[in-house]
């Protein structure tokens, strides 16, 4: 998926994703959103991930695709991320596009 | 002056209200259906929440909330009131004053734990463990439990929940460990990455949840975020016997806002109506003040002995006239100093709490004399050597309750705080009825560790007073009234640095005592002023009890023993002049004056009785620290130096000259 994007679209997170330094994080996505047509989520498999940090991503999904801008990740979601989206209730009844996107599944 | 910081103010009075939630917590723990301490609880959690997160607390105000919530349900009658939900609060509350002190400090993880454990109280209230039902009218929970039932739960949490320390994801996981479930995250409600907000929560859920357990578990999981959620649930289907009545099967929202009761609001008025006729001061502008009126006092002094020496019929009267208003202003100054030691000892009553659990002793705390004023820099200074008196007494004192039956007693074992005033004197006796003192092991103790000779001659007070040794009081110690970290030299010179005096009594098997005598204040006495050679003393007037005159027949019948008759019993004296090495002759009527602390007297034989005089307390230098026979200074009006005498160091130097002379038949 990614090859289909220009190198400079990577933007690699830090290991902490949670509440605490999350409006870092939010910082680090808009600034990225403002320079480039394209953003691929480098998120740590070992990264520390919350909920806010999966309220985060959501709204930047929702940002990418109002202003038709490609969001993806880079990997399909593990460690703490899919415990969050697990946990969280994303996985069940998850939409194709949230499948796709969080878990890198075709879409049908 | 400047205006005070009102973040100290607000420290002040939050540091009071916990005093206040504190006091009621301990009141609950006797009587856990006291439905006024319950409401006073929940009043003062509530009024710390607001007022913490109003001047910018919001660790302090966020980690609160969830102690108020957790009251109010009990107020509401939601829950009942048990030992583990009151330890909890209290455990909480602790932690609220570390909030309060460093907001800024890494304390999430001990808010988790906390929060951890009230949870648990709250949800474990229903269990056997002894619990009393705080609304005897409160409805009976509608579902009865048994009987499958499937449940829709659709909640949104407050928006700014996660940011006060609530983990969603916790929420969740309870909702799966009460059955089958199945969550579903809504995130139609998040706004763009651009106006999101990211520490407040826009998702919902919808679950859907299979279980026997009954709705109010459901509502349950929620019980520390149910003021402004949105809450809906909803029974689906039944199964099995018990049918769902009428009451839990309608659809209900639940939007929890803040209500405060007209009782509520009532009490608050009338307390805000009780504090408006108080005015809080700093402790360091009395401090100030007390400074000021002590310059004018020495000020008025000098005033005076120039005017005594003027034949000016004016100057005098003037001179009488300001020496009044400055004694009147003392003494209004000193009585603003005053607290009751009753803020001294409330703080017992959790020590004791603690102890009680931590020790498995059962311990009941007697306070006497609580109305007790002393100065204020006094209880503040009393208030660490007082918890290791406690302490000691609680951990090393009492015997455990199956000793205590087997020696006959109570199996409760006893500590009483008191306090009362003789004098110019607060005594504070902390006294236990537990195991005594192991004078045995007091004399190995102090054997071993070089104190005394092996086999020295010791009177039992003396034995006794090897305690406040440095060095005696370690974790090895084995008196019963050794101590941990700080030890009892460590209490005794703090003691005497207030200019007072420590001493200790015990009974093996009866318990122990310990007394503290302590000056009313610190900062101006009443003298009496006397002339030793060339130099002039000071004597507290509290301490004095009469004053003779010490014929020459007297003084030369008395060479050697150095005793006076007085009303049939002999009292010894000491010569100042000797004493203190004046080198001039004595004068040809010399005085004795008659100290006392308590019931042991001794004259002090001076020159010549000068007159009363207000001393105003300068403290030694350090160079002079160690001088024991006297406590401090003053400046006389002339504005030469008087060093005020030790009464306690001379009243035990009087004593042990008496003991001696009895030794020596």
């Amino acid at each position: 998926m990614s090859s289909t994007l220009s190198g400079d679209a990577s933007l690699t997170l830090p290991n902490t994703l949670t509440i605490k330094n999350i409006l870092a994080v939010q910082e680090i996505i808009l600034n990225h959103l403002a320079d480039n047509s394209a953003a691929i989520l480098d998120i740590d498999a070992e990264a520390q991930v919350d909920l806010s940090f999966v309220q985060l991503v959501t709204a930047a999904r929702k940002q990418a695709e109002s202003r038709g801008v490609q969001l993806l990740l880079s990997r399909p979601a593990a460690g703490d991320l899919y415990d969050v989206l697990k946990r969280g209730g994303f996985l069940d009844e998850m939409t194709p596009d949230a499948a796709h996107f969080w878990l890198h599944q075709e879409k049908n | 002056m400047s205006n005070p910081d009102p973040i100290s103010v607000f420290r002040t009075e939050a540091a009071e209200l916990l005093e206040q939630i504190e006091s009621g917590l301990l009141d609950l723990t006797r009587s856990l259906d006291d439905r006024d301490q319950i409401d006073a609880v929940f009043r003062g959690l509530h009024t710390l929440k607001g007022s913490g997160a109003m001047f910018g607390f919001e660790a302090l105000a966020a980690f609160t909330h969830h102690c108020e919530t957790a009251f109010d349900r009990v107020r509401k009658g939601d829950v009942p009131a048990t030992h583990e939900l009151v330890s909890a609060v209290l455990s909480a509350q602790d932690h609220m004053r570390a909030l309060l002190e460093t907001p800024n400090g890494d304390h999430d993880a001990m808010s988790a734990s906390l929060l951890d454990n009230l949870h648990r109280a709250v949800n474990g209230a229903g269990s056997p463990t002894p619990a009393v039902s705080i609304a005897p009218t409160a409805a009976p929970r509608a579902e009865a439990a048994g009987g499958m039932r499937e449940w829709r739960i659709r909640f949104s949490l407050p928006v700014n929940a996660m940011a006060n320390g609530t983990n969603p994801l916790g929420l969740l996981d309870e909702m799966r460990d009460l059955g089958e479930c199945r969550i579903v995250a809504d995130t139609a409600k998040v706004p763009d990455l651009a106006t999101l907000e990211p520490r407040d929560i826009h998702l919902a859920w919808d679950v859907t949840l299979k279980t026997e357990k009954p709705r109010s578990d459901i509502e349950d999981v929620f019980i520390f975020v149910m003021d402004d959620m949105e809450l809906d649930i909803t029974q689906i289907a039944a199964e099995g016997p018990a049918p769902a009545p009428v009451a839990a099967a309608i659809p209900k929202a639940v939007v929890v806002t803040e209500r405060e009761a007209p009782a509520i609001q009532a009490a608050n008025d009338s307390k805000q109506a009780k504090s408006a006729e108080n005015v809080r001061v700093p402790a360091e502008r009395l401090d100030e003040m007390m400074d000021r009126v002590g310059e004018l006092v020495i000020a008025q002094s000098r005033l005076t002995q120039l005017a005594g020496s003027a034949a000016d019929l004016g100057l005098r009267s003037v001179s009488e006239e300001i020496e009044r208003l400055s004694g009147e202003l003392r003494d209004t100054m000193m009585v603003l100093r005053m607290m009751p030691v009753a803020s001294l000892f409330s703080r017992f009553r959790r020590l004791v709490h603690d102890l009680s659990r931590e020790t498995g002793k059962e311990i009941e705390l007697v306070t006497e004399g609580e109305s007790t004023e002393v100065d204020k820099t006094v209880i503040d200074r009393l208030a660490d050597p007082l918890v290791h008196l406690v302490r000691n007494s609680i951990d090393h004192g009492l015997e455990q309750p199956e000793e205590r039956i087997a020696a006959g007693k109570d199996p409760k074992g006893k500590v009483i705080l008191s306090a009362h005033q003789t004098g110019g004197e607060v005594i504070i006796t902390i006294k236990d009825d537990g195991r005594g003192i192991n004078r045995e092991r007091v004399r190995a103790k102090a054997e071993s560790s070089g104190l005394i000779q092996p086999g020295q001659a010791l009177s039992d007070p003396e034995l006794l007073q090897l305690i406040f040794q440095p060095g005696f009081s370690t974790a090895q110690a084995v008196t019963n009234l050794s101590g941990r970290g700080v030890g009892m030299d460590v209490v005794k010179k703090t003691v005497e640095a207030l200019r007072g005096a420590i001493d200790i009594t015990s009974k093996p098997g009866d318990g122990s005592e310990v007394s503290l005598r302590i000056p009313l204040t610190l900062a101006i006495i009443e003298g009496l002023l006397v002339r030793v050679g060339g130099g002039c003393y000071v004597i507290p007037l509290s301490a004095v009890e009469e004053c003779l005159e010490l014929s020459l027949e007297d003084d030369l019948r008395s060479r050697g023993r150095s005793f006076i008759s007085l009303r049939d019993s002999l009292v010894p004296f000491l010569r100042l002049r000797e004493l203190f090495r004046t080198g001039t002759q004595p004068d040809q009527h010399q005085k004795v004056v008659v100290i006392s602390t308590g019931s042991e007297r001794v004259g002090l034989v001076v020159d010549q009785i000068i007159g009363d005089h207000q001393t105003v307390i300068k403290s030694m230098s350090k160079l002079h620290h160690d001088v024991a026979t006297f406590s401090g200074a003053t400046i006389l009006g002339d504005g030469s130096v008087a060093l005020i005498l030790d009464v306690t160091h001379l009243v035990a130097a009087g004593q042990h000259q008496e003991a001696q002379m009895r030794a020596a038949g």
